[in-house]
């Protein structure tokens, strides 16, 4: 069953030459206890997808969807109020560099004791400062911490990017949140590191059947028990599928260039020119019409200028007009 | 046998600082090291965080100055502190390329400023080989008048990178120089720098963490682990028979 359930989510803010698109038409669905991978480069709005569904939402944004449900709460539907008690008690997210938004000027012990709800302690006031504590360090043991004691001691500027990301995990898991949104943890971290941290990711999903929406932007560094791909450009949908299915027979253009551009396939020889597409990322104010791809891509005629309608092959989802293979009997 | 166009000898890098009012304590961030490297090939230093791989790099660089040892240029030696002679030779890249560039003035007044300080050219050819440069780099000369915060990190990358080889520089050291690209990005960067290693015969030296861009790009591999040098090889090498573990772990070899 579908935990949350995204149909056409639009984004838009004003621009000099009316509105702009930043997330188009985008959808999501994550199944309970599933851990998704979001790929997509930056100013992809991968980023604003999750801060989307969590509620983080500029007054200049407009968003809009046919459907923004988690579990049987209709999101939009809500008033801001009911809305955060919602999200604040099943979901939480992590980002990119623990280091620099845990607070430089408290404790480690002290941020995650603030982090652990009032509602999961017992007795009064002495008895729940020792119960806080002792949560505390049963978190940290959680996501692989052993020196518990030398860690809450420390403030963030002493832990190195692993141990801080591990931390932010902590906080993030203390009120056993449903669905994990992890926005980049790894980026930018050494391999050792990042293995770490997804074994720790998949380990939580494992015991406690959390959901994990990773978002990420390299196609070829994924979590490996990722069960669904969706990867995204300029706000727009381009494949969903699994990660075979990606990886073995895109069926999209943009995934096949992802996917070849990348050094982990073995088929480039040393010192060679890689395969890329020409071309930048284009910034919010050109975006192009239709397809966004359609300037990079390599197969763009002139249909591309209609924006392609999100196409479905057994579960393999693409949103292409000329994909890759010759594809029959989609719907 | 030619003469290695870079040598390093016995350089050492400690820092000093204080314990109490008179008494202060020495951590060795490098420890002696030697290799050499011959014109136009590519190393690659790779180690854990805190391995002493980025300072190696800034005492090549010049940005350091070591504690012992020298730096040697086709023979001759490099002093630390002068620069006019060192960075003729050696240009650095750095991670963040926006931080690294000065946001006041544009792209083409940065990239003359190397080559008012450091060649004999009239300010017309000084023009001239800033458009050059630029073309070189995937630019248009219209980026001349543009400010850094006008171009994409791709773009601005490849301005640092134009920035690098002005001076026709006989090495580069890049420091993570690829890790804050985008994926579509980074290839870009990467085939621009192997042309550009093609075009102009320069060497480079730069450090990573991720395997699968060293095993691409380098002809050499530096492995180090606590500021000491645990193996140092050609990348088939290490690749095919590594020695120590580290190496095998770094690397993904099985």
């Amino acid at each position: 069953m579908n935990i949350l359930d995204i149909r056409n989510l639009t984004i838009e803010i004003d621009g000099d030459n009316g509105p702009i698109r930043l997330v188009d038409r985008l959808s999501l669905q994550i199944a309970e206890g599933e851990i998704h991978t979001l790929v997509g480069e930056s100013g992809s709005g991968k980023s604003l997808l999750a801060k989307a569904i969590l509620g983080f939402i500029n007054p200049r944004w407009r968003v809009t969807a046919d459907r923004l449900w988690w579990r049987h709460y209709d999101l939009l539907a809500l008033n801001p109020e009911q809305r955060r008690l919602v999200t604040g008690r099943d979901m939480a997210m992590i980002f990119q560099n623990p280091g620099s938004y845990l607070d430089p000027n408290a404790s480690i012990g002290a941020q995650l004791q603030e982090c652990i709800p009032n509602s999961e302690l017992k007795g009064v006031y002495l008895r729940r400062r020792a119960d806080r504590k002792t949560r505390a360090a049963r978190l940290l043991h959680r996501v692989g911490i052993k020196d518990h004691e030398g860690v809450m001691r420390a403030y963030p500027f002493e832990l190195s990017d692993g141990v801080a990301q591990k931390v932010s995990i902590a906080m993030a898991i203390a009120h056993n949140p449903k669905l994990l949104i992890a926005d980049e943890p790894t980026t930018a971290m050494e391999p050792q590191t990042r293995s770490q941290i997804y074994r720790l990711l998949s380990k939580l999903n494992a015991s406690h059947g959390m959901s994990v929406l990773m978002i990420t932007q390299d196609l070829t560094a994924i979590m490996p028990e990722t069960k669904r791909i969706s990867m995204v450009y300029c706000g727009q949908l381009m494949e969903v599928g699994t990660p075979q299915q990606l990886l073995e027979q895109p069926l999209h253009p943009y995934t096949e260039a992802m996917r070849s551009m990348s050094l982990a396939n073995h088929s480039t020889p040393v010192k060679t020119r890689l395969p890329t597409l020409g071309g930048a990322i284009p910034t919010m104010a050109n975006l192009p019409i239709g397809c966004r791809l359609g300037p990079r891509c390599q197969y763009a005629r002139r249909a591309c200028i209609e924006t392609p309608r999100l196409r479905k092959l057994k579960q393999h989802q693409f949103a292409c007009h000329y994909p890759l293979i010759e594809v029959k009997n989609y719907d | 046998m030619t003469e290695p166009l870079l040598q390093i000898q016995q350089v050492s890098k400690s820092y000093y600082h204080k314990t109490g009012w008179f008494r202060g304590k020495r951590t060795l961030a490098l420890e002696p090291i030697s290799f050499s490297l011959q014109a136009g090939e590519t190393l690659a230093i790779m180690g854990e965080t805190g391995s002493g791989k980025s300072t190696l790099a800034k005492i090549i660089a010049g940005v350091e100055v070591p504690s012992s040892g020298q730096v040697l240029l086709r023979g001759e030696v490099l002093e630390p502190h002068n620069y006019r002679q060192r960075c003729q030779h050696i240009r650095m890249i750095f991670q963040d390329s926006l931080s690294s560039l000065n946001r006041q003035i544009s792209i083409g007044q940065q990239l003359l400023e190397p080559l008012r300080f450091n060649s004999t050219l009239t300010s017309q050819e000084q023009q001239q080989k800033v458009v050059t440069t630029l073309r070189q780099v995937g630019l248009l000369p219209e980026h001349y008048n543009f400010y850094p915060h006008m171009l994409s990190s791709g773009q601005q990358q490849r301005v640092c990178i134009a920035r690098a080889i002005i001076l026709e520089p006989q090495i580069i050291v890049a420091d993570e120089a690829f890790v804050a690209l985008d994926p579509s990005i980074r290839a870009q960067i990467i085939n621009l720098i192997l042309d550009l290693q093609e075009d102009m015969g320069i060497s480079f030296i730069f450090i990573s963490h991720s395997a699968e861009i060293v095993k691409h790009v380098a002809d050499k591999i530096l492995i180090m682990h606590h500021g000491k040098l645990v193996e140092f090889g050609t990348t088939e090498a290490l690749l095919t028979q590594p020695q120590q573990q580290l190496t095998r772990l770094l690397l993904g070899v099985e």
